[in-house]
């Protein structure tokens, strides 16, 4: 018999998946290979190994999550949130509160300032823009190009808040601009685009804040996991570009994932 | 050696089987026995969705969508002999659609834990505990290196000791596909834990 073949077939008689012929034959060939018996033996040890890996318990908090969730199900029979996010961004426009035009007005200014990042990225790149950012967060998304699978690359063990770094961009100073590099001046353009999420962002909040109440808890328990990934991405993004402020991806990533934000929080103000 | 024995320890360990009936009243509507199938699998399920998120929050998020869905659809599980299959299939829908979502939000899942968080206390533990602790941080590092596919077939095979024949079912995947991954991802493990096992030798 060829051992190193038979050692899938080993693991299987582990696993009890061999039939019970093909078992009786490996027993015997078990107890006249020493190499095999080797084998045999290591995999012994690996199995106690996993065996004491250990579980997860469930939080005291996650049944009454669950049963919080089912007795909303309960009372409200067909949920609209199974249907995915329905986006109709601009529809009922008009009928909105005062705090989403302003939420509006703050985006468009979003909208200029990625695309001057990008103008000054692909200048310095020499055109070779891999262009995975949405520049308009108002556009439709079945329309946004899917981004890059790029990594981000992992957090540093002692990453600041990213809140609170979020609250403090990079001071611009504006007479200088003339002289900025064009590094300079992606730097400062992401300062930019920053801030003015951030300002989109305050605002949606307080809109999302005010109807929170008419929304669905099954709604709200979606959007703020969404969020939670959101924010997640956003601090690791900015994380990276504290290492390696040059680093296009990382900026493409933050940039991607405060559009992705605006674009979740305007579904629920809107909704 | 008999076949099977191995990992015997696991299956048994806090829970029995769920006593005959109490899917079909949970079916029902009857709250009580849901709970009753919570507390059986809820530890299971969140520990399968955590092998592959490797996050723990994210892994209860995940956990209990997971449950509020299979609450949901409970009316079309047609075999209830087929409960835990069921669930572990809707669990790995779950992670791996939470997984596609967050590719869009530019989020890679699963992301590995950065090692500085999980070694935080270990000079308060006693020495033999320190190595376990050691060996399962380096268990947790090698299944975040596996990609997904190998990491569902793994934790499914060798954690809950689910059959081919099961995990073909949650997976969706054919039994070769599912034995080849199977026996990549035990080599792939073996090799990064070698150095672990070594010295406890
Ligand atoms: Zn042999």
């Amino acid at each position: 018999m060829n051992c190193e073949r038979m050692q899938p077939e080993l693991e299987e008689l582990f696993y009890g998946e061999l039939d019970a012929r093909r078992a009786l034959e490996l027993r015997a060939h078990l107890s006249g290979c020493e190499e095999c018996r080797g084998f045999e033996a290591a995999l012994a040890r690996e199995m106690e190994v996993y065996s004491r890996y250990p579980e997860v318990e469930p939080s005291a908090a996650m049944w009454d999550a669950i049963r919080e969730r089912i007795h909303t199900e309960e009372s409200t029979p067909s949920p609209e949130y199974r249907s995915r996010w329905s986006f109709s961004l601009l529809a009922g426009w008009l009928l909105q509160p005062a705090v989403l035009r302003q939420a509006a007005g703050a985006l468009a200014l979003i909208v200029l300032s990625v695309s001057a990042t990008i103008y000054f990225t692909s200048r310095r790149d020499g055109g070779n823009l891999r262009t995975g950012v949405q520049p308009s967060p108002v556009a439709d998304p079945a329309s946004t190009p899917a981004p890059d699978p790029v990594q981000v690359p992992a957090p540093d063990a002692a990453g600041t808040s990213a809140l609170l770094a979020a609250g403090r961009p990079a001071p611009v100073r504006p007479a200088k601009a003339k002289q900025l590099t064009d590094d300079e001046m992606i730097r400062v353009q992401v300062g930019r685009a920053e801030r003015e999420y951030a300002g989109a962002i305050r605002l949606l909040d307080r809109a999302i804040a005010e109807r929170k109440q008419q929304l669905d808890a099954g709604v709200i328990a979606q959007y703020e996991s969404s969020l939670a990934l959101i924010d997640d991405s956003i601090a690791k993004s900015r994380r990276a570009m504290r290492q390696d402020p040059g680093d296009p991806a990382a900026r493409q990533f933050l940039l991607a994932a405060y559009a992705r934000k605006v674009e979740l929080m305007q579904e629920i103000a809107l909704r | 050696m008999s076949s099977g024995t191995a990992t015997a320890g696991r299956k048994g360990m806090a829970f029995g089987e769920l006593a005959p009936g109490v899917v079909a009243r949970a079916k029902d509507g009857d709250e009580e026995a849901f709970h009753l199938i919570f507390n059986r699998y809820g530890r299971p399920i969140l520990s399968f969705i955590n092998h592959l998120v490797q996050d723990r929050d994210l892994a209860e998020d995940l956990a209990q969508e997971t449950f509020v869905r299979a609450h949901r659809n409970l009316k079309a599980l047609r075999e209830e002999a087929r409960f835990s299959t069921w669930l572990f299939g809707i669990a790995r829908n779950v992670v791996y659609e939470a997984s596609r979502q967050a590719r869009r939000d530019e989020k890679h899942i699963p992301l590995d834990t950065p090692e500085s968080q999980r070694l935080e206390s270990k000079d308060l533990l006693p020495e033999g505990m320190m190595r376990d602790r050691e060996l399962n941080e380096a268990i947790s590092r090698a299944l975040a290196t596996l990609d997904d596919d190998k990491r569902t077939v793994f934790s499914l095979k060798i954690f809950h000791e689910k059959s081919y024949e099961e995990i073909s079912e949650i997976t969706g995947y054919s039994i070769g596909k599912l034995k080849t991954d199977l026996h990549r991802a035990r080599a792939e493990m073996r090799r990064r834990i070698a150095p672990y096992l070594a010295e406890r030798a």
